[in-house]
């Protein structure tokens, strides 16, 4: 069954045509062709494939394209603007928070919606924030500061 | 990669019970987070799929008398930001808080949850001890039950085919009664319950009509309360040794599953004991 879907993504307008059973991941990848959005387990227990959806963050592969429907999507290709990197993005590499990088897309994603909701997030929220997302290189350590050192550059 | 199939989101009650009576193998889709996984794994091949989110009568937490009612679309994330379920239902918040990540609580419903029948669900115990009741709509009309009996077994309730749980009603618990919730997991953050528990202390410091109830959670095919151990507190002053017969009672007629790739058996029939003497300790304090 086809569906035509109504959504902005990373601020641009998009009307197109998605079938019922594509998972919101494989409409961002395979129609959108946004390869930040990575595909690790597909079962929602990495948070490789986090995407924020009206602002708040989701697992893209256990959401369908339809689902998606009138909503507000931002991927990672969503956050610099133009050359400049999202301070997250600088703090990530600055840290050495990216190792292979894999999971640093969904990460920051996360990292984002939080830094949203809290201007300036506690230990505790960081790490609850962090707490669905599998980094098989860094140790965490290096992602906790990377996240620690933006909302301490906070005014 | 999901199999094909008919997706549909009505935005009344009435379309909605039409187009679950009309089919057998509808699947209707709340937040995904468990029968996305089905359908991935091909445990379920649903030829057609009913997403309920459009649904007003499945959303928002409200009063309604003396219970509250806990829209089935009410999401963890929904329930984490509700003042009611924080000053009247704190176990809900306890169980919310380690229920999957972030991500995952921002889409999976209560009402999910419920359905999904779980033995170890993070629902399961408190809704047990909070005596809730579900309210469930099918197009021959409304009827409401325990929860007690609408959960099974492992993965089966009392959902009639094309029957839909609206909402969850909780009755107020009387000033001053206290509540929480323990679990025990393999690893600190993302896992599912190895075994828990949910206590409400109602009249915490008058010992005399002090009830105390107790359910347990992953240690038999659903949520269960465990009476004799209730019975066996009712009133008395809690003593080590009161506690010590706490923890012989509610292992007995205790039979956990052996194939549980969480803990043994006789670790779960343990466990309970403990937390349930952790949770009184903390209610009763003070
Ligand atoms: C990574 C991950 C971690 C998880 N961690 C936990 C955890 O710590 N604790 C825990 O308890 N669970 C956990 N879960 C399981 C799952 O998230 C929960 O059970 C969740 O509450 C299911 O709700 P949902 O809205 O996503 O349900 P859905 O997947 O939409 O539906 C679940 C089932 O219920 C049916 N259904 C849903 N709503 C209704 C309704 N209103 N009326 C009739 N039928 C309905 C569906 O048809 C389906 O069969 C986890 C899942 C994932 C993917
Ligand atoms: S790919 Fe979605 S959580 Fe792993
Ligand atoms: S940097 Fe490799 S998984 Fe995190």
């Amino acid at each position: 069954m086809k569906h035509t879907i109504n959504l902005r993504v990373n601020g641009e307008e998009v009307t197109t045509d998605v079938k019922s059973h594509r998972t919101l991941l494989e409409f961002l990848r395979d129609q959108l062709h946004l390869m930040g959005v990575k595909e690790g387990c597909g079962d929602g227990e990495c948070g490789a494939c986090t995407v924020l959806l009206n602002g708040e963050p989701v697992r893209s592969c256990l959401i369908l394209a339809v689902e998606a429907q009138n909503s507000e999507i931002l991927t990672i290709e969503g956050l610099a603007e133009g050359e400049k990197l999202h301070p997250l993005q600088r703090a990530f590499i600055d840290q050495g928070a990216v190792q292979c990088g894999f999971c640093t897309p969904g990460l920051i994603m996360g990292a984002k919606a939080l830094l949203d909701r809290h201007s300036h997030p506690t230990e505790e929220q960081i790490r609850e924030a962090i707490g669905g997302h599998l980094c098989r290189c860094t140790g965490y350590e290096t992602i906790l500061q990377a996240i620690r050192s933006v909302a301490k550059m906070r005014p | 990669m999901l199999r094909p199939f008919d997706y549909f989101h009505p935005n009344d009650m009435a379309e909605t019970l039409t187009l679950l009576d009309q089919e057998d193998e509808t699947s209707v889709l709340a937040g995904g987070t468990d029968l996305l996984v089905k359908m991935r794994r091909g445990s379920i091949r649903p030829p057609v799929v009913v997403d309920i989110k459009g649904l007003e009568e499945c959303q928002g937490i409200r009063w309604e008398g003396d219970r509250l009612s806990l829209g089935s679309l009410t999401t963890f994330n929904d329930l984490l930001r509700s003042q009611e379920a924080h000053k009247h239902f704190p176990l809900l918040i306890d169980a919310a808080r380690v229920m999957g990540c972030y991500e995952v609580r921002e889409r999976a419903t209560l009402g999910g949850n419920v359905v999904n029948a779980s033995p170890g669900a993070e629902s399961g115990s408190p809704l047990a001890v909070l005596e809730a009741q579900v309210v469930l709509k099918g197009r021959r009309g409304e009827r409401q039950m325990s929860i007690g009996h609408f959960w099974q077994g492992v993965g089966k309730t009392d959902l009639a085919p094309g029957e839909l749980l609206v909402r969850i009603v909780i009755p107020r618990l009387p000033e001053g009664s206290r509540s929480t919730y323990l679990r025990r997991s393999r690893v600190q953050g993302m896992d599912l319950a190895s075994v828990n528990v949910a206590v409400v202390v109602i009249n915490p410091r008058l010992p005399e009509s002090r009830e105390i109830r107790v359910a347990l959670g992953a240690v038999a095919p659903t949520p269960i309360r465990a009476r004799e151990v209730e019975t066996l507190l009712r009133g008395q002053e809690i003593t080590s040794s009161l506690l010590s017969q706490m923890r012989d009672k509610i292992q007995e007629g205790l039979a956990p599953r052996t194939t549980s790739l969480r803990a043994t058996p006789g670790y779960k029939k343990e466990m309970v004991g403990v937390l349930t003497e952790m949770a009184l300790e903390v209610l009763l304090k003070g």
